[in-house]
């Protein structure tokens, strides 16, 4: 039976060898051990290695920090050759005996430059974890984008580990199944084909915990699978994405084979990320899913919103043909001037409801034409003006020298539309005044419309940007002002308003020179 | 010659409104408007008319308060009032005389009509109300 020698490797000694026998080798601090090693880390008995019928058998000594085999923390275990022990600084081997110095030598030095690599990669990261965890951790700050954060993360995981592949899974909210969500392979393994091995990740979402493999071909927890061997996987860690209740995903890892193993601190570190990232990625599922539940119910109170106001708009419409209906069978023209104004406003209503609509869900870029903004007033003041009339309400105007803008005319004339339609309901039912002003300076242009009406609840006042708001009961659909709103930022501009219930209410259209503008709310310029 | 008789539509929706005073003119009734229930309160107790037809769901004060306000004031106590009540999904009117009665406590309006407002039946019940 081949005899077995076990190597110990020290950071700044020369690799031992100690012959394996029946009664053992006792490690441990106390330097009457057959392996005495000087660390205070280190029991003074800590460990005893010995053989018997061939096989190799570790066992700790009750000691304080333990024993680690292949990275997993060990009480009793058996070793085969090119297992790697860990005991405090120290790294251990198996390997065959040799009494040829020439092999000893040539052994000794294999194994010494895996092993030290071994301890010195974990000396070296823990004294760079933090940083790591800090930079993940800042990450997690200022990268809102999923994929983006999984990606950088990815690189962070590469600069700080010896990683020839890595990839971040994620569970997928239908299929409950994780999938590759962010990935990076060095080029010379990147024709290998579909890289994670299903049977750690399977590993890590049964058990809960991080895993690492020294030699996944011949780890005896995965059996062999197909996919250890198919993917040619040697060392490979694989660490577990924690949410609050559910593992929400995997962050895997392997290296080169020909290179360096992973340490104990290497899957650490490894760990640690994971959990960041478990955070981000739960995180972000409860956002998507709180944004999808306002989108529903967004949609919803759009709807209803909608229905209701077309509602109100047939019933003028069916009210209107009403008359027209019996004025046809009665032959009476005086129905029909009952039934037109009721059908003619109802047309309008819906006219302003559709534009408006249209306006609120697509994203435009101005087109821009020079535009005397005093026409773009007086028009709407005409449009508005038989119900201004109707309700007693008076327009004045106090136009500046220079109304001339550069701005998208269809637009400003609907956001002004709004602006002053509001006005004139506000005051439709005592009367009042509405006074349209306007200032042109090295600013921009500022749009006044000043009503002396009904005024807004202040709670409405914050809330006036969004659509389907309205403090008009049924008359509103609450997409008017929100349509100014957008049009006004459209244009680089934004809205101010000020009111007082009982007393009136000024909204201000403030809107940039386009010059001023960064280029994309520019939008299109047409020549005068 | 009889005075001209007025009446008091209170209705947030402008459509609403215009059709419902279209028909009351039609019918010889001089027409007054608000728009939501404090307004009407408001007006009613100004001038009171002959009758007030009042709608149930307005912002500001809805038609339910606005109705005891009008039954509490000594302006309006005795002014004839047909409510406006929706209809539910089921096609069944929002708030019926009965249900204002049960399970509001109040006093009965004087008529109801559905909306949206079919022109023979705001008249029949007109007629109802005020003969």
């Amino acid at each position: 039976m081949a005899e077995l020698d076990l190597i110990v490797i020290r950071e700044g000694n020369a690799p031992e060898r100690h012959r394996l026998t029946e009664a053992g080798l006792v490690i441990g601090r106390n330097p009457e051990n057959e392996v005495p090693l000087p660390y205070k880390q280190i029991s003074r008995r800590h460990a005893r290695i010995w053989i018997h019928n061939g096989v190799v058998k570790i066992e700790d000594l009750e000691s304080r920090n333990g024993i680690e085999v292949n990275g997993a923390r060990v009480k009793l275990s058996v070793l085969n050759t090119g297992d790697k022990i860990q005991i405090g600084p120290a790294a251990l081997q198996i390997c065959e005996a040799t009494d040829s110095a020439f092999e000893r030598t040539l052994i000794s030095a294999e194994h010494a430059k895996v092993l030290h690599e071994s301890i010195l990669s974990g000396k070296d990261l823990q004294r760079d974890r933090l940083p790591v965890l800090y930079r993940a951790a800042q990450l997690l700050g200022t990268v809102f984008d999923l994929d983006d954060l999984l990606h950088q993360i990815l690189e962070l995981t590469f600069e700080a580990l010896p990683v020839r592949r890595g990839y971040i899974l994620t569970v997928n909210g239908e299929s409950g199944l994780p999938e590759i969500r962010a990935e990076r392979e060095d080029d010379e393994v990147s024709d290998r084909g579909a890289p994670v091995s299903q049977t750690m990740i399977h590993h890590v979402f049964d058990t809960r915990g991080s895993i690492l493999t020294m030699d996944a071909q011949d780890d005896s927890r995965f059996d062999c699978a197909d996919s250890i061997l198919g993917h040619d996987i040697h060392a490979a860690m694989c660490a577990p994405l924690c949410g609050r209740e559910a593992i929400v995903g995997a962050i895997y890892v392997d290296g080169d084979p020909e290179q360096r193993s992973f340490a104990k601190a290497d899957l650490e570190l490894l760990t640690a990320i994971a959990q960041v990232v478990g955070v981000a990625v739960e995180n972000a599922r409860l956002y998507q899913e709180k944004v999808e539940g306002e989108r529903l119910a967004a949609i919803g109170e759009a709807t209803a919103g909608l229905g209701h106001c077309v509602k109100n708009i047939l019933t003028g419409i069916r009210g209107g043909s009403e008359f027209i209906d019996m004025a046809i069978k009665e032959k009476e023209l005086r129905y029909v001037e009952r039934g037109w104004p009721i059908m003619s406003r109802a047309i309008e209503r819906i006219d302003l409801l559709v534009n408006n609509m249209l306006t609120f869900s697509r994203e435009r870029v101005p087109e821009r034409v020079m535009t005397d903004l005093r026409h773009t007033v007086e028009d709407v003041a005409e449009t508005v003006r038989a119900r201004a009339e109707k309700y007693n309400v008076i327009f004045t105007f106090d136009f500046c020298e220079d109304n001339r803008l550069a701005v998208d005319p269809r637009e400003i004339y609907r956001a002004v539309l709004n602006l002053v339609i509001n006005a004139v309901e506000a005051c439709e039912h005592n009367g009042g005044a509405i006074t349209v002003s306007t200032i042109k300076d090295e600013n921009g242009f500022t749009l006044t419309v000043r009503d002396t009406g009904i005024g807004i609840p202040p709670d409405m006042l914050p809330r006036l940007a969004k659509a389907f708001v309205s403090s008009k009961g049924s008359s509103g659909t609450g997409l008017g002002l929100a349509c100014t709103y957008k049009i006004a930022k459209e244009h680089g501009g934004h809205v101010d308003v000020e009111s007082e219930v009982g007393k009136g209410t000024a909204f201000t259209l403030f809107l940039p020179h386009p010059e001023t503008l960064p280029g994309n709310l520019i939008g299109f310029s047409k020549p005068d | 010659m009889a005075r001209t008789k007025r009446v008091l539509v209170v209705d947030d929706d402008e459509s609403a409104r215009m059709f419902v005073m279209a028909i009351m003119e039609e019918e010889g009734w001089e027409c007054d408007e608000a728009v939501n229930g404090e307004e009407g309160v408001d007006r009613a107790e100004a001038n009171p008319p002959d009758l007030i037809i009042l709608d149930i769901d307005m912002p500001v004060m809805d038609g339910f308060e606005a109705f005891q306000r009008l039954r509490d004031s000594p302006f309006t106590e005795k002014v004839p009032i047909i409510m406006l009540t929706g209809v539910n999904e089921d096609g069944k009117p929002a708030v019926s005389a009965e249900s204002m009665e049960t399970q509001f406590g109040f006093p009965r309006p004087n008529g109801f009509v559905d909306k949206p407002v079919d022109a023979v039946f705001l008249r029949n019940c007109v007629m109802g109300v005020v003969g």
